[in-house]
């Protein structure tokens, strides 16, 4: 299925009055550029459509809705509305039909009211096609709509996040939700008869089974208290990072500052690697234990010594079949077979043959010292990177020092903000870590002492546990039995099928990537951030343009593969490139979505503008308010352009969609 | 619903043993969910009904 936005119209919103038409590939191009003067409200725009494919207009407070309303007319108008029109084509043979999602603001008592219109007719609420219905969620649309710097969202080690995206946009999240639905039932059926027989009643399981489930939600509260807290400090972190960095670039400190954060994410990251490895080899105790390597060895000199494991079942049923003879060279009688028939059943298989035969193989004399130098080394090497970071800890006070020296009180506030916010979200950050520690071994527990439980992760998993315990104990033994069977094979879907798309997301964003900047950067790996380097390395972050193409290679990707198609919609698309990776852009937008929509700012003409035009058509919409300061614009529009005027609106905007007067008119800087 | 849920799903049923009738009757539920058309009051039901397959299965077994 293919979604494009055919056409937008607002009223009484913030945004300038007016109606845009849009195209896509199978009408006309895909690409739809967008140049409107600053205050004419492209990002009201663009949360508006956000608003409507996420439905999270529905959530909007009271006062966020009364930020929509129209300020500067008057009378204030008292109702306002939001059109989004889109071609939906189900296959491509299909001609698309048209679905319009209205959304009506009530200014008076600050609400909204969703209504849809489609070939079925008029509803009173938005009707999406079901096949839509899983992608209209915040994660799923942010991926498609580009709204502020993708970079931080899922590049950057540590507060990038590229995996929710992939879950929510493949349905992942889904059947994470429903494995908590699983055993919510589950549990709900046992608590429907109250554990009223009697041995639930006498049974000790019980009496754990409720302190447990009142620990559990004692530390789901706290968990969702420190998140929320999260989600408020990142946002204060974010803005006062903002203030920071403006004040490092006044006094000439910010390329010393983004070296050492560079060389701080990249040790981080090398850190994490070392420990990985050095834990893979902890794993084999071979690496640090002569004591079982000789002892391994010594076992393997006595099996050879008694010619073990010697010879199979199979051989011995086809020798009883094939010979008469027996091994010492005598007829070999039926009473013999028959010994020989009952018991060939201890020996052993050909598998189980080959595995002590490739056990004995790996037994070698002094094969310890490899490895255990292996992980010397390791350990050595681990020990220099922690130094390494030291010293890049010091580089980075001397500098938070030397900007504390030469700036002024407001500047030093900022300073102490931003070090008293980061030491708010490391503690906020353990206490999240805490709950949601996890560790298989239950057993350690005291089933009596559900406080000593810090884990909310922990406390979830026993509580299940007791749940499987007093399934037992009420006769539902086989409802058990197909719960935990159910879960584990969603369990191991979910694991299989999220390495199986990480694994071909990586391999599509590097075949575009390759297109895009000749190799000279590559996706790695998608752990929680996405992580791109060069020949199988990884490095913190590209530049600004490696960043952003690596971006669009994984948005793209994720867009091409899920069954809905979506347009790329990109606030200020190449702000970030420079103009060899605009020329780059350019050149290919056109191939990446049958719809694009970019809203550009003058300074993103140079060179992305020649190369799009040279790639193919445009759909060129230039949009400004009528006002006197837009005198010019509108003196050059012709009849049919200025006959779309309303005269009824207070604050009207006018559409050109003609190539000559988007290359003739720059709006960015007019206010 | 993505191909490689249902490969990952196919394996994991293999891998417990489980028909093709159970299996398909877990991949029904997992699509409506996936496709957001899961109703709560449906979920119950159709568990009940997969229990019911899993443990006839792992009984012949």
């Amino acid at each position: 299925m293919r979604i494009s936005i055919k056409s937008i119209e607002t009223s009484g919103l913030r945004c300038v009055d007016s109606k845009i038409d849009f195209t896509d590939r199978r009408e006309k191009t895909p690409v739809n550029l967008v140049q409107a003067p600053n205050g004419t409200a492209k990002t009201t725009i663009i949360d508006l459509i956000i608003g409507v494919l996420s439905k999270s207009a529905k959530k909007w407070t009271k006062s966020e809705i009364k930020e929509f309303r129209k300020k500067k007319v008057t009378p204030l108008p008292s109702t306002g509305f939001f059109k989004l029109e889109l071609g939906i084509q189900k296959f491509e043979s299909d001609e698309p039909s048209s679905l319009i999602l209205q959304l009506d603001f009530d200014f008076e008592n600050n609400t909204i009211h969703d209504t849809s219109y489609d070939d079925s007719g008029y509803k009173n609420f938005w009707s999406y096609p079901p096949e839509m219905l899983p992608y209209l969620d915040d994660t799923c649309v942010g991926l498609f709509i580009f709204k502020g710097d993708k970079t931080d969202e899922i590049l950057t080690r540590g507060s990038g996040d590229a995996v929710t995206p992939v879950k929510s946009y493949f349905g992942l999240s889904s059947l994470e939700q429903l494995e908590k639905d699983i055993k919510k039932s589950f549990r709900d059926k046992l608590n429907i008869r109250g554990h009223d027989t009697v041995e639930a009643k006498e049974n000790k399981n019980t009496k754990h089974l409720k302190i447990w489930e009142a620990r559990k939600d004692e530390l789901d509260n706290l968990l969702k208290l420190y998140e929320k807290q999260k989600l408020e400090l990142d946002t204060e972190l974010k803005a006062i990072e903002k203030d920071h960095e403006e004040e490092l670039r006044k006094h000439h400190l910010i390329d010393e500052q983004k070296k050492i954060k560079s060389n701080l994410d990249l040790n981080a990251a090398d850190i994490s690697k070392k420990t990985n490895e050095i834990m893979t080899l902890l794993r084999d105790p071979f690496s640090f234990s002569e004591d079982i390597n000789d002892n391994f060895v010594s076992l393997k000199n006595t099996l050879d010594d008694h010619e073990l494991p010697g010879t199979s079942r199979s051989f011995f049923d086809r020798w009883l079949s094939n010979s008469d003879k027996c091994f010492c060279g005598e007829h070999l009688s039926e009473s013999k077979k028959i010994h020989f028939k009952d018991t060939i059943s201890s020996y052993l298989t050909d598998d189980d043959i080959s595995i002590v035969e490739s056990i004995k193989n790996e037994a070698v004399e002094n094969q310890i010292a490899p490895q255990k130098k292996a992980l010397d080394k390791l350990f050595d090497e681990l020990n220099d990177l922690f130094n390494e970071k030291k010293l890049f800890e010091i580089e980075q006070k001397k500098l938070e020092a030397k900007l504390a020296s030469i700036a002024g009180a407001e500047t030093k506030e900022i300073i102490q903000r931003h070090k008293d916010l980061q030491a708010k979200i490391t503690t906020n950050d353990s206490n999240i870590q805490r709950l949601t520690f996890f560790d298989k071994d239950l057993s350690k527990f005291s089933l009596d002492r559900p406080e000593a439980c810090l884990s909310y992760n922990i406390c979830e998993a026993i509580v299940d546990q007791l749940y499987e315990v007093q399934s037992e104990l009420e006769g539902f033994s086989k409802l058990a039995r197909g719960r935990s069977t159910l879960l584990w094979v969603l369990q191991r879907t979910l694991t299989d099928s999220l390495k199986s798309i990480q694994k071909e997301l990586v391999e599509s964003s590097n075949e575009k990537l390759g297109k895009f900047t000749n190799g000279a950067i590559e996706v790695i790996n998608i752990d929680k951030n996405l992580q791109i380097g060069t020949n199988g390395h990884e490095q913190a972050q590209g530049s600004g343009a490696q960043n952003a193409l690596s971006i669009y290679a994984f948005t793209t990707s994720i867009l091409e593969r899920a069954q809905v198609h979506f347009p790329l919609i990109v606030d200020h698309p190449v702000t970030a490139l420079d103009g060899l990776a605009r020329i780059s852009l350019g050149e290919k937008i056109s191939d990446i979505s049958h719809q694009f929509i970019g809203f550009l700012i003058d300074t993103e003409r140079e060179e992305f503008l020649p190369t799009l035009e040279k790639s193919g058509d445009l759909h060129y919409i230039s949009l400004f308010r009528n006002s006197s300061i837009t005198e010019p614009f509108r003196d050059d529009l012709n009849q049919e352009e200025i006959d779309t005027f309303d005269g009824e609106s207070k604050d009207f905007g006018f559409v050109s969609y003609r190539k000559e007067f988007f290359h003739k008119h720059r709006m960015g800087t007019l206010k | 619903m993505d191909s490689s849920i249902i490969k990952a799903l196919k394996k994991a049923c293999e891998h417990e043993g489980l028909s093709q009738e159970t299996c398909s009757a877990i991949e029904d539920l997992f699509e409506r969910q996936v496709s957001n058309v899961l109703e709560q009051s449906d979920l119950n039901s159709k568990l009940d009904a997969i229990y019911y397959l899993i443990n006839k299965d792992l009984d012949e077994n």
